[in-house]
């Protein structure tokens, strides 16, 4: 109720709800940028161009309870658009990734390792928590890729996880 | 293991070792915060125009974590290495061609302050673009990649009253040396040369005097523009496509919107796309209208193309699109 409350308000114009609404969005925003790209400069870049999009437009969002949707939504193609302009390759090697922990860079490198569509949607499935029928409205594909696609990342990271984990094991960690 | 058990395991895991946004993508969110755009006006002809997208112009004045173990300034000289182009480096196709063409004019101005030195390499200018290619050399490694410089410009003395800016990705060349252009578009005085004053007043947190002065020459390159003057008609919304402009820099599009609707405020989301169906990347738009709200100047500029297309697609939204076919 809140949350609708702040979205009401920065639609009349109140920025410090507008600040709100995305300093509570900010790690999602950035969970999803990173399954597009490496680099930070280029995350950076489309949830600043997120923002202000979304600041913009912001009055045109009819439900406020979807809020958390649209932006991600207007981030996905503005991610997309950057993709298209640059012709981002985003398969590289993995680039200064902030992480705390050996584990963690495993981890990250885990999800690296996976495609930049399997790894979108392994971001909003297990991390935003959005169910497939949505991550298909978001990503403009059927329910049905959604699926396949998950299974592909379900395994190739559950398989990659145990083999962490027997390395770990094996090497005494 | 069921579906169910290993999705609930693996949510565990990922959630467990998700790594905390960057400082720097901290910082740009924060700092885009602080500088959301103010409330439009809708009254005065002309009042407000351009200057809106393009993320790298939104906010110059932004981050930068310097550590300055404060070396002289001479020394910070003698290690500014020799850098002749920027263009080509950056591989901007405009720029590239303009470069074969003998387009382009070499500056090499460096100037000095704060122990930071800032080298204006080569500008081009088609009359309607400026292009200006520069270096900026630290005396000391940066903790943060995100250099926005904060300048003016004079022509022939004068500050013109509306600039738009665009700028892009730059590059680190070596530890300490970064180079990037930006394309200033400007009503330019009418005579074909002019004095060019860029001072630079502020790069990353650090404030400073870094100022430039040469003349600039409108360079007769190939330009083509082209007056369709196709209508799309949807509802009570007509979109008349008045002009577009291809130059070596850019290609820009201007059309007048009749009771736009919704598309005001939807202006800097239409999407251009050229006949091999390449979406153009946005460099900035913006509108203008007169006393009538219901009438609207809506005009855009886009990135270069490379070789001028049989045809353009302007997509304003879903189901309103125009295709403009170029002679």
């Amino acid at each position: 109720m809140e949350y609708d409350k702040w979205v009401k308000l920065a639609q009349k114009g109140d920025q410090d709800a507008f600040v709100l609404l995305i300093k509570n969005n900010e790690n999602s925003m950035y969970r999803v940028a990173r399954s597009f790209f490496k680099d930070d400069i280029d995350c950076a870049d489309v949830i600043q161009e997120t923002i202000l999009k979304a600041f913009q437009s912001l009055k045109n969002l009819k439900e406020p309870k979807y809020f958390k949707t649209w932006l991600i939504r207007i981030l996905i193609n503005e991610c997309k658009k950057m993709i298209i302009s640059k012709k981002k390759v985003v398969n590289e090697v993995v680039e200064e990734t902030k992480v705390d922990s050996y584990h963690s860079i495993e981890i990250q490198e885990a999800i690296d390792s996976l495609d930049v569509d399997i790894r979108t949607i392994t971001v909003l499935f297990y991390l935003e928590d959005r169910p497939v029928k949505e991550i298909a409205k978001l990503l403009e594909i059927p329910e049905g890729t959604v699926k396949s696609r998950l299974n592909r990342a379900r395994s190739k990271l559950a398989n990659l996880l145990q083999s962490e984990n027997e390395r770990s094991v094996r090497d005494g960690k | 293991m069921e579906n169910n058990s290993v999705d609930s395991e693996l949510r565990k895991i990922l959630r467990e070792s998700e790594p905390e946004i960057p400082t720097t993508i901290q910082k740009r969110i924060d700092q885009t915060l602080t500088k959301l755009p103010t409330a439009k006006k809708k009254n005065k002809f002309l009042k407000r125009f351009l200057i809106t997208s393009s993320v790298t112009v939104a906010s110059f004045a932004l981050l930068i974590a310097i550590s300055i173990s404060s070396p002289s300034i001479t020394n910070a000289l003698k290690q500014v290495p020799v850098i002749e182009y920027v263009f080509q480096l950056l591989e901007n196709k405009g720029l590239n061609k303009a470069n074969e063409m003998g387009l382009i004019s070499n500056i090499d101005q460096n100037a000095t302050d704060e122990n930071i030195t800032v080298s204006i390499i080569e500008v081009f200018n088609d009359g309607i673009n400026i292009s200006v290619g520069y270096a900026i050399h630290f005396s000391d490694k940066l903790n943060s990649s995100n250099i926005f410089p904060d300048f003016k410009i004079k022509l022939d003395g004068k500050s013109p009253s509306s600039v738009s800016v665009d700028t892009s990705s730059g590059q680190w060349i070596n530890d300490l040396t970064y180079i990037n252009m930006f394309t200033i578009n400007t009503d330019q005085p009418s005579s074909e040369q002019f004095q060019f004053d860029l001072i630079i007043e502020q790069i990353g947190e650090t404030k400073g005097n870094w100022s430039f002065s040469f003349p600039l020459t409108k360079e007769k390159s190939e330009t083509t523009t082209i007056l369709p003057m196709l209508t799309i008609t949807e509802g009570e919304t007509t979109i008349i496509i008045e002009e577009v402009n291809f130059t070596l820099t850019s290609t820009k599009i201007r059309a007048q919107m009749l009771k736009p609707g919704v598309l005001y405020d939807t202006y800097d989301d239409f999407e251009v796309i050229d006949d091999q169906g390449e979406s153009l990347r946005r460099h900035n738009s913006g509108v203008s209208f007169g006393n009538d709200e219901n009438i609207v100047q809506w005009e855009a500029e886009y990135e270069a193309v490379q070789e001028v297309p049989a045809f353009l697609t302007v997509w304003f939204r879903e189901g309103l699109e125009i295709t403009i076919p170029i002679e």
